[in-house]
């Protein structure tokens, strides 16, 4: 790598660890006026975390749905686009993988297995392509169309555990689909842990990313046109295509988070499950500069965060809300930061051959060189 | 059928304020996505208040400061930081969820959930024509000001010389600065006056019916229907109350299908507003890219707040 570029790096991954050390000293504020003592606190969640072999095995596992969903949120947010239905595209692949595995029980789980990821994946992509497709053709709004489809998925796949799924598995206010049968469930890989080989997957698939963006056309496409969409459309690159590609991609991550849920440590859909993945992902992503081995890293810091929280109740006094209390203020830190740094939001013109700019012949407004530097 | 418009009324009303919270931000040109945290702020807010400040009364004063005050640090990052406005609001959802729930641990020692006899509901409104038990009657006093509210901000938006400003700055702010308006100053009193009127959403929401209570994460995604009322009403003040009422008639018939013996699965039901919405979103983005007229688009909207000058 070049001198130049191994510095940009340097710099850039240090202003993201100032930006987690700002986030986690307002932590330490919050915890000093409550009158818990902030120092020890965070000691207690640090070895939670990383300070045991089962403790790290654990942090991975909650790391694991985090980078697939962070690598989700990055290939569509280095297109420019804001996709922000992972939560929803997870449910549906959850749930297909369920289906899957509930309807082959017996099968081999050699076959089955894979069967239940290609499922989900395949139903991520889907749940992904009518916002993709509304966004290339008619240029709908992609943040609120993505938001609809998660209340849409949480709602359809309530509905398939209450009614056609209801057997066994739920109890109480609890709706669950049945458990899938241990043969079926990926290895543990930690005794103790409930660290699974769905990392595995998750580990493959920050690989397979970084190869898609670094090395591929398509992945290369989508990076110009989230740089810049004027010059991708002037350059050739097929907007239209880029962008339902992206979004496939894009499901298709976050439903093999499902199934890395169903087939490794969970074995159950539960209704609404870990509904704070969606954004949590978004937090992994921007935290690691929206690159596939930067999500690595931060997955494994928000995934010890998570398996501290788990842990609190045992630990300390500390309600775990401080927890969600961190995650928020990493997120106003990063996007605070980030943007005025790397990631200023791009634009993408709304399908059609001709930027909207052109078509509005208004330039001033929505060239963006023009007005920032103009005004600020 | 009385209780279930009764039921949608009292369903409508959080989501209603909330939504013309969003919709006075929305014309300032900030898409505000953290409705959500701010409600839930609000609900807090509202019980804490009252249980030591001591009366209902301080309670909503609790509320409409909160609300404000956490709309103001919203306002603080995407206006002077720069923070991306959709991102900086869904981290505002999750900054109020866990202050929330890590204050309801540390002042009132409870996780889940907090009521308290001693917090009396908001004040009802007794109108002597109706008999007592009339669903109509005895409604919070909040419910009458949510419908009030959407006459006084139509009135505000287009016959007052501030809602021209407000207007002028949401759609071209580029103009409103060579017209002399401080178009960073308009957006933090837009964003604010939303923090306070989803202050009182959240303060219908958590004490407006029966007893005063608290629950971890209460607005359940109350503050997204606002938000997607806003959106699916064009920010515009009647439609916003058509979208409103629809959400809250989903929410209402929703939860009483076996009674109304209605063979929909109720999840069905609620999801029907979020495929409205879709569908009204479809339809306007296919209206405006074959008329070609001015794209008032909504992501044009959020990356506008950034900047402003």
């Amino acid at each position: 790598m070049p001198a130049a570029a191994l510095r940009r790096v340097a710099r850039q991954v240090g202003r993201q660890l100032a930006v987690i050390a700002v986030a986690l000293a307002a932590g330490l504020v919050i915890l000093g006026v409550s009158g818990f003592p902030p120092i020890e606190t965070y000691r207690v969640m640090a070895t939670a975390a990383f300070g045991t072999g089962i403790g790290l095995a654990n942090t991975l596992r909650w790391a694991t749905p985090l980078i697939l969903i962070g690598l989700s949120v990055a290939l569509s947010f280095r297109a420019g686009l804001f996709n922000i239905g992972a939560q929803g595209q997870f449910f549906v692949g959850a749930f297909a993988a369920m289906v899957i595995g509930l309807g082959l029980k017996e099968g081999p789980p050699v076959l089955v297995v894979p069967l239940g990821f290609a499922a989900a994946g395949a139903a991520g992509a889907l749940w992904a392509l009518l916002p993709g497709v509304l966004r290339a053709y008619w240029g709908t709004n992609e943040v609120i169309s993505t938001l609809m489809m998660n209340f849409i998925a949480l709602q359809f796949t309530n509905f398939l555990v209450r009614v056609p799924y209801n057997e066994g598995g739920s109890t109480g206010q609890v709706l669950a689909t049945a458990t899938l049968p241990p043969a079926l469930r990926l290895a543990t890989l930690v005794r103790g842990s409930e660290l699974t080989l769905a990392l595995a997957v998750a580990l493959a698939m920050v690989v397979v990313a970084a190869a898609y963006t670094g090395r591929t056309t398509a992945g290369y496409e989508a990076r110009v046109l989230g740089a810049n969409a004027y010059f991708a459309e002037n350059g050739g690159v097929n907007v239209r295509a880029t962008i339902v590609t992206t979004f496939l991609l894009s499901g298709l991550l976050a439903g093999l988070a499902g199934a890395a849920e169903m087939y490794g440590p969970i074995g159950r859909f539960i209704g609404g499950l870990q509904e704070d993945l969606g954004f949590n992902g978004v937090v992994v992503s921007l935290m690691g500069l929206n690159t596939p081995w930067g999500i690595l890293l931060s997955g494994l810091f928000f995934g010890g965060l998570q398996n501290a929280s788990q842990q609190m109740r045992l630990l300390t006094d500390v309600p775990r809300a401080l927890v969600t209390v961190l995650q928020g203020l990493v997120t106003i830190a990063v996007t605070a930061q980030i943007l005025r740094v790397s990631l200023r939001r791009p634009r993408t013109p709304r399908g059609g051959q001709q930027g909207r700019t052109e078509r509005m012949g208004e330039p001033g407004r929505e060239t963006q060189p023009v007005a920032r530097s103009g005004l600020s | 059928m009385g209780e279930l418009v009764g039921a949608t009324i009292r369903m409508t009303a959080p989501i209603l304020l909330a939504a013309m919270g969003g919709l006075l931000s929305a014309r300032a040109g900030v898409f505000n996505i953290a409705l959500e945290g701010l409600m839930l702020v609000g609900a807090f807010a509202v019980i804490a208040g009252a249980q030591f400040g001591g009366s209902t009364a301080a309670g909503l004063v609790a509320a409409v400061l909160a609300g404000a005050g956490t709309a103001l640090v919203f306002a603080f990052v995407i206006l002077r930081l720069r923070a991306d406005v959709i991102i900086a609001g869904l981290a505002i959802n999750i900054l109020a969820l866990g202050l929330t729930t890590f204050l309801l641990k540390l002042w009132f020692g409870v996780e889940g959930s907090f009521t308290s006899s001693d917090i009396s509901g908001l004040p009802t409104v007794d109108l002597p024509f109706l008999p007592a038990t009339f669903f109509l009657n005895r409604l919070s006093v909040l419910v009458y000001v949510a419908w009030i509210l959407v006459l006084l901000v139509s009135w505000f938006l287009y016959r007052t010389p501030w809602g021209l400003t407000l207007r002028a700055v949401g759609e071209f702010p580029a103009a409103a600065t060579t017209a002399g308006i401080d178009v960073r100053r308009v957006r933090y009193l837009a964003i604010a006056a939303s923090g306070a009127l989803c202050g009182l959403a959240g303060a219908q929401l958590a004490n407006g019916y029966l007893t005063g209570t608290f629950t971890e994460n209460m607005t359940a995604g109350r503050g997204y229907l606002a938000f997607t009322a806003v959106i699916f009403g064009a920010a515009q003040p009647l439609l916003v109350l058509a979208a409103s009422l629809l959400l809250g008639v989903a929410d209402a018939i929703g939860v009483r299908l076996q009674l109304l013996q209605i063979p929909v699965p109720a999840e069905f039901v609620l999801m029907a507003p979020y495929i409205l919405t879709l569908l009204a979103l479809w339809l306007t983005s296919v209206v405006r890219n074959r008329s070609g007229r001015l794209p008032v688009d909504e992501l044009a909207l959020s990356e506008q707040a950034q900047e402003a000058p």
